[in-house]
Parts: C-alpha cells; structure tokens; sequence
C-alpha cells in the first residue's frame, strides 16, 4: 500500500497567459514610447525599458511558484520525496520507521514556518512554497502517516495540498 | 484548492508558530501583511486629505472677498499648487491603492498581495516623497507656484523647490509603478481555484484596468520631469525655444500623461460604486460584463483625447476636431454605466445605509461633472470656458462628489469587515448629508462664476464676483468642517462598537468572498484558497 501527497502552490495564470499579458501591455505602450521617442523625448523610452523590466521581473518571481511542487510517497517502508524546481527534479529517500516531521513555527510575521523530514542527520524541507495555514495541515497529515521516530502508523488514503491541476 | 486536511494540534508548534501581527513600531515599518499596508496607506491618505484641504482653505478665505486679505499673491499661487499635487498623489490615489490592498486579495481568495515586500517598499516611499513636497513651503523662493502641471517655462524659474519636487514626483512615481505591478501580478497569479477573470468583482476588474493605465502612462510622466530637470539643471533644450526645443511639446507630453491620469482616479472609484449599489438594491448588477467592456473602453478612449486640455494652444483644426470626437465618445461608455447602475437599483428593494447614500450622491453629481465635461469638449465652447472658473467647478465635481465619495462610500461600505465594529449610523448619515450639501455650495456657483468671465487661478477678483465667491467660501469651510464627522466616524469604529457580522449588511446579502470571511478579517486570510463556482 502507497500514500501519495501531491504539494503545488496555487497559480491562477498559465506561462502562455503571462506571456499574451506581457505581449499585450507592450504593444500598447511601447509604440507610445517610441513616438515620444521619435520626437526626441528619448528619456521617456528609458523609463517605459525600466518598467517592462520590472513588470517582467514581478511576473516571473511570482510564477516561480508554478515550477514548484513536490511529491511524498509513504510506503509500509519508506518515506520518498521529489522535488521539482525550476532547475529540475530531486529525490530523496528515508527509511519511514527512523524518519520524523518536523515542524518550526514562524518567529515573526515576516518570516515563515518550516517543515521538514529528518532521520539520521538529513533533513528535508517541505512546502516551502505554502501558506503556513497549509503547512501546519500538512505537517498534521504527515505525522499521521509517517510518525515519530520509531513509530510506523497504519496507512490510509491518497490526499492533496495546493493545486491538483498542475 | 487544498484538500481538507484534519489538523492534529501539536504543543510544540502551537507555541512557535507566529499567527499575528508583530506588536508597536516593528508592525508598521516591516509590514508585509496586505491588510496592514492597506490600513497604513488609508492613514497616509486621510491624512493628506487634511492637509490637502487646509490648503484649499486657505484659497477659499482669501477668495472669500476681493482684494488681498489674507495672503500675498505668490503664497496664493504656492497653496493652489501644492492643494493639488496633495490631493491627486496623496488623497486619492493612495486611498485608492489602499483600498486595492486591504480588498483585492479578500475578494479574490489570496492570502496576500503577490509581492509583499514591494508592496512594503511601496508604500514607504509615501510619507518621503511627501515630507519632500511639504519642506519645500519651507525652502527659499516657496514651494512650487506654477501649477501642478508644471508648465515651462514658468516651471524652470521656480526657486530651490523645483529639484524636491522633481524628486518627489519620482518617489510618488514609483510608488505608483510598484503599487501597480503588485496589483497586476496579484489578480493574475493568485486568484483562487474557479475564480475565472469574468468571475471577479468589478472593483477588482476596474483596478486591474487602473493598474494597466498606470504602466502605460508613468513612464511618460517620469520621463517629462526628468526632462524638466535636465533642462534647468544640465542645458539640455527639450522644452527650451531658445535651444531648439518646444515648451508646447511639455503641454502634449504631460496631458498624455495627465488625461489617463484623471482615469487612474475614477475607475476604481467606478468598481466600488458597482459593489455598493448591487447590494443595498438587493440585485445583481446589470450588465455587469458590459460594465467591464465600457471600463475597457474609457481606459482607451482615455489616450486619445490628451488634447481636449490645449484646445486654446492653437492646434490644427483637424487636431482639434478629432480631440472633440473623441473625447464626446467617452460620453458612451460612461453612460453605459450611468445607466446599469441606474438599472440596478430598478425596483431593486432598496435601502439607504450610508455607502449607498454616497454612491447615489456620486452617481448624481458625477453626472454634473461629466455632463461639464461634455461642454468643455465642444472647441468653441471651450474657448470660451478655458482658464475660467467653469474647468475649475467640473473637475471638482468629476474628483470630489465624484472619486472622493466613492472611496468614502468604500470605506463605510468596508469599515465593518476590516475592524469587526459597525459605526455610528446616524453620525455618517449626518456627514453625508452635510457633505453634499456643502459639496454643491462650494461647487455649483463656481459654474457661474466661470461663466461670467471669472479666471481661474488668481487670488484677487473683479467685485462682480463677489457674491458667488462668498457662497462658494462657506460651502468650502461647511464641506472642511463636515469631513470632521468622518474621521469621528472612523476612529470611534476602530476603537469600538457594536459587533459585526462576517456578512456585514445582514439582509442585504453583500456579494462577493470578503463577505465568507468574519469580521474583522483575520490577520491571514484565505490561508487555504476558497473555491468558487
């Protein structure tokens, strides 16, 4: 029997959505900028460079998110994590009756809590792209499945955080 | 969406883990929390609504009589530049922003703003940007005295102000910029699960048009600036005849700016209108999809009608033509939403709390507005109205009854929800009525006095003006003095109250998933996005 918890952030737009936006706002504003350009006003071509930068940059920082997501697979025997980013995947394996959750709560309100699986001096972080409303259901989940150290708890069904549709 | 996950309670991190907001200064100066950069952008905006109406105080005593009573001419001059800079880039639009922090991420499922940290460095830009243009009524020569569209070149012969304000305008810049970046990258990226963009509120909507006017136009008001300042500081000639350049070209350049600019300050005001009258008609919108279209619309129009400001410049008669046009066009979509608002309240089952009280006050005397607005577009007429007391009264009656009600109805309409207390009914009531009373005392007789020949921008009149004058004086102290009454309001609700509801306006069944949540919305909202069907 196999428990699998699929993590993905929550991102309402597509690369190609992203994309048709950035396409979109540039060919209103760039022959506008080249007019004043064209005119001689060149500054005001600068300035609309350093926005689209800017905007670009927003965008991509924020859909960063979609190319995050993580997989946990709990076996009778193991505890199985693979990591995607945008730089690729990466698995990692613990044996589950020696593998603990752990999870540290957020010292301020600008800092976040942090969840990891550790067993013998590793420790993995999970879900660090979620809420740490989400974070905490997830720890709740995984501890039913994986347990403390030297535990192996029964079982149970397949379940979800963040977005199923990616 | 998230999957329901039962939570096992955990000692351990029931006693680490950090739910509120970090307590005195720390709160404020690293916010990051959308609802408290909402709320600091809210204060900022109140704020200067005071000092941006002391300073129309000031115009209206010395106006009060012919002759210098008050006053000399160039600290008049001084007051009415600055009462505008203060209340277009720090009234209106930081309440506007505002309000897009503390609603937008509520009424589309986000736990927060995309990018809080920006938005932190957003905001904090303000209170410098702001400190800079009020310390220059303290340099040599006075504050900027021009005008605020900064006009060479009368703009280049200001004193040691003219690089603060340059800088200012920069800092409120981008602020603007970021603030709208933000806003952008939030609708698109962290709408909930089944929050489809025809599925979003129009307040939500109107600001995402806003956001994108904002990129568009910026760019060219940063760049105008600068080339005011390189051209006082650096001898280039960009607005400089003497050297090849074209002071006219600084009119056109601006106003390209400036009309969208007006845009920027009406449609959110147009998204919170077509919140409130849906939910005190006890009816849906009407048309809410062409509501979107027609906002469509005017955010176009609004970067083809910039010459409707310099009609009298001497522009090519088919310039001035296609100017008239176009801009009459934009009475089309306006009036689509004239009417779906007027629809919607069609044998709605109506009701008049206070934030319905100020959006049917905005949509009657908006409609003064624009309707003046439709006067000043005809190129005959407006040779006549130009430079007079007429373009005075239509814009303060397009961005006073107009974008300041409409965020004064937003915050009646929203106060609730944010600080978990109902307000003091009868004393918003009473502000209502004695704010659109006063409103018309100060503005309507302007329209007269335009019409009779009055220029605008003086401190000193004929005596035939006189009586008008002094009406429009006391509607300017009554309407002063009645925006007590609203940060009363406010701040006996914050302290204080009777209990809201998590719906707020029980009976009026309010729309929307701002209204799912409890008042106050908790610190961190929509942790686990809602999904909408």
């Amino acid at each position: 029997m196999e428990l699998r918890i699929d993590i993905a952030p929550n991102c309402s737009l597509s690369p190609a959505g992203a994309k048709r936006f950035m396409a979109s706002i540039g060919l209103l504003s760039l022959p506008l900028s080249l007019v004043w350009a064209w005119r001689g006003f060149w500054p005001v071509l600068l300035y609309w460079a350093l926005e689209m930068v800017a905007l670009g940059m927003a965008l991509r920082v924020s859909m960063g998110r979609r190319f995050e997501s993580q997989t946990v697979r709990v076996t009778e025997s193991q505890v199985s994590l693979v990591t995607r980013t945008r730089r690729g995947e990466t698995h990692e394996v613990f044996a589950r009756h020696w593998a603990k959750v752990r999870l540290v709560g957020a010292r301020s309100a600008q800092s976040r809590s942090r969840l990891t699986i550790e067993s013998r001096g590793r420790a993995i972080e999970i879900g660090g792209f979620l809420t740490d409303e989400d974070r905490r259901r997830l720890a709740a989940r995984l501890r039913t499945v994986v347990g403390g150290m030297n535990e192996s708890p029964p079982l149970e069904v397949n379940s979800t955080v963040g977005d199923p549709s990616r | 969406m998230a999957h329901a996950i039962e939570i096992a309670p955990d000692a351990h991190d029931a006693h680490a883990a950090h739910d509120g907001p970090d307590t005195g200064i720390r709160r404020w100066l690293f916010a990051t929390n959308h609802k408290d950069i909402g709320t600091m952008y809210l204060t900022l905006s109140l704020i200067m609504f005071f000092v941006g109406g002391a300073m129309a105080m000031v115009i209206r005593a010395e106006l009060f009589e012919p002759g210098m009573q008050l006053v000399d001419p160039a600290f008049y001059n001084q007051m009415m530049t600055m009462h505008a800079l203060v209340m277009i880039f720090g009234a209106v639009m930081p309440a506007f922003v505002g309000l897009a922090n503390w609603m937008i991420p509520l009424q589309i499922g986000a736990p927060d703003m995309a990018l809080p940290r920006l938005n932190n460095f957003s905001f904090w830009l303000l209170p410098f940007a702001f400190t800079l243009l009020l310390s220059t009524l303290l340099v040599p020569g006075g504050a900027p005295a021009g005008g605020w569209t900064m006009y060479p070149p009368l703009a280049l012969q200001f004193g040691d102000s003219f690089p603060m304000l340059i800088f200012s305008i920069h800092l409120m810049g981008i602020s603007s910029i970021l603030g709208a970046i933000n806003v952008i990258v939030t609708i698109l990226n962290l709408r909930a699960p089944g929050m489809t963009l025809l599925k979003m509120p129009l307040f939500c909507w109107t600001w995402l048009i806003t956001a994108y006017l904002l990129i568009a136009v910026m760019p060219v008001l940063a760049g105008a600036v600068t080339m005011l300042l390189t051209d006082h500081f650096f001898h280039t000639s960009f607005f400089n005849a003497a050297g090849g350049g074209d002071p006219l070209m600084y009119e056109h350049i601006f106003w390209f700016f400036g009309h969208p600019e007006v845009y920027i300050m009406i449609l959110p005001a147009f998204g919170i209108i077509s919140e409130i009258i849906p939910t005190f008609s006890r009816k849906p919108l009407f048309g809410a999809t062409s509501m979107i279209y027609a906002t469509a619309s005017i955010a176009f129009l609004s970067f083809i009608v910039w010459g409707h400001h310099m009609f009298v410049d001497g522009m090519p008669t088919s310039a001035d033509l296609f100017f008239m046009l176009s801009t009459m066009l934009i009475a089309v979509p306006t009036g689509v939403k004239i009417f779906n608002w007027t629809a919607t309240m069609w044998r709605g089952s109506l009701s008049f709390e206070p934030p319905m009280l100020f959006a049917i006050g905005f949509l009657f005397m908006f409609s003064i507005g624009g309707f003046s607005g439709l006067m000043l577009a005809m190129v005959p007429a407006d040779f006549q109205y130009n430079q007079s007391y007429f373009v005075v009264a239509h814009f303060h009656y397009v961005l006073v009854p107009g974008a300041v009600f409409a965020i004064m109805g937003g915050v009646y309409y929203w106060l609730p929800k944010w600080t978990g207390n109902l307000y003091n009914m009868k004393l918003a009531k009473t502000h209502f009525w004695l704010s659109t009373i006063f409103v018309n005392v100060l503005f309507f007789p302007q329209h007269f006095l335009g019409l009779a020949g009055m220029p605008r921008r003086i401190p000193d009149y004929a005596v035939q003006f006189t009586d008008w004058n002094m009406v429009s004086s006391i509607g300017g102290f009554g309407f002063g003095l009645s925006q007590i009454l609203f940060a009363i309001a406010i701040i006996q609700c914050v302290r204080g109250g009777k209990k809201a509801t998590a719906e707020v306006w029980t009976g009026a069944a309010p729309h929307g998933l701002e209204w799912t949540i409890p008042s106050p919305a908790p610190y961190h909202s929509f942790q686990t996005a809602p999904e909408v069907r």
